[in-house]
């Protein structure tokens, strides 16, 4: 306690007499305190709380050089899912040849957990060796930088690591184009 | 005889110990905080599980915005100080130390090396008003890829962070990753917030 006791001197003198008090020696906090608030609320205004979160990505290489090297695996189509993500965070997978996809074979589904997640893992599980199953991820030039973190967390969330963010090929954006101009759900 | 009358309390609280619980906040905030950079551009990232946080050193930050404009800026400041006379010697940017020290101020630089002379010499408040047209980056002129570049001479074990808007269109990344990939640049860092 900022108190200073104030020694009453010389207590009783016999007479009657009421001394004033003594004021000082008791600082006004008030203002201190007001400070302090202000203060506080200037630095809790002007701070980052939470730091932000990132991901790692890895690139596929795409240098041609190497392609002899590089460890040549037959990929069973059960063993691969591709999703092609498009316009009005509309999102779409597939399995089939690359060379004879269509329309048809796009299958409409959604980023929520029920969607793509419950697709992957349903693929995953039916794939005929779940360690090589590889996802191959394919935005399309509609398709938002949040579509791709969220298909990454999706990958990070079903324990998918062999995925690869790779470019869409001109039959598959047929496909899409006209897969697209349908209304969803059909 | 005068009645002594009993000593009234006046209705004034303690503050001492709401000074100091006030004090004790204000330092614990202090402690604990970092100031929040002014940023050329306000960018939403999107939400992601990932649990990793972003280091404050050995980050080199590509920002783009929802129109496709590129940002590059560095936190630490001694990456920066290193950043800066690499990118001075390779662009021939021929900057001043007037200029150099407004670089350093910049959380994000968002111009071209043609304009950032005429940026750099515009007062504190001028560049804040100043329209960014962003890093040039296309198939014909990938003057950011010489920035990253820079960056990975001046810092060889910083990584490159990408941080990108909720609304920003892929064929902005992607021309980004295609045109790391071609001087072989494929690991990246990709800023999102925590859901």
């Amino acid at each position: 306690m900022a108190e200073v006791q104030v020694k009453e001197s010389g207590g009783k003198k016999g007479g009657g007499k009421v001394r004033s008090k003594k004021g000082g020696g008791k600082p006004d906090m008030t203002p201190m305190v007001d400070l302090g608030f202000l203060l506080l609320t200037f630095f809790i205004f002007t701070t980052t709380f939470s730091k932000p979160n990132m991901m790692k990505l890895n690139m596929p290489d795409k240098s041609d050089e190497k392609v002899e090297n590089q460890e040549k695996q037959d990929i069973k189509l059960s063993n691969t899912i591709t999703i092609i993500m498009g316009k009005d965070d509309r999102i779409f997978w597939y399995q089939q040849a690359l060379a004879d996809v269509t329309a048809d074979d796009l299958n409409e589904t959604d980023y929520s957990a029920t969607g793509i997640r419950a697709d992957i893992s349903k693929k995953r599980a039916a794939a005929l060796d779940t360690a090589i199953f590889t996802v191959v991820i394919k935005p399309t030039n509609e398709a938002t930088f949040e579509n791709t973190v969220d298909i990454l967390d999706e990958m990070e969330i079903t324990g998918n690591k062999r995925f690869a963010i790779v470019d869409v090929m001109p039959q598959e954006q047929k496909a899409y184009e006209e897969k697209i101009a349908r209304p969803k759900g059909q | 005889m005068a009645a002594v009358k009993p000593k009234r309390h006046s209705p004034t609280m303690d503050m001492t110990a709401m000074c100091d619980v006030a004090f004790l906040l204000l330092t614990f905030f202090i402690m604990t905080s970092s100031f929040r950079s002014q940023e050329a551009v306000s960018i939403n990232t999107p939400s992601s599980v990932s649990k990793l946080k972003v280091e404050e050193t050995g980050i080199g930050t590509v920002s783009i915005t929802p129109e496709g404009k590129y940002y590059f800026g560095i936190t630490d400041p001694i990456e920066k100080r290193k950043f800066l006379n690499t990118l001075n010697t390779n662009l021939k940017l021929n900057l001043s130390d007037a200029e150099k020290k407004a670089f350093l101020d910049v959380a994000e630089i968002g111009v071209g090396k043609d304009r950032i002379k005429s940026y750099l010499s515009l007062s504190k408040g001028d560049r804040e008003k100043a329209i960014l047209p962003g890093i040039p980056l296309d198939s014909t002129n990938a003057e950011l890829i010489d920035w990253v570049r820079a960056y990975a001479e001046a810092n060889p074990q910083g990584q490159l962070a990408i941080r990108g808007d909720v609304k920003t269109q892929y064929p902005a990344v992607k021309i980004l990753f295609d045109e790391l990939a071609k001087v072989k640049f494929y690991k990246f860092r990709l800023i999102t917030k925590g859901e």
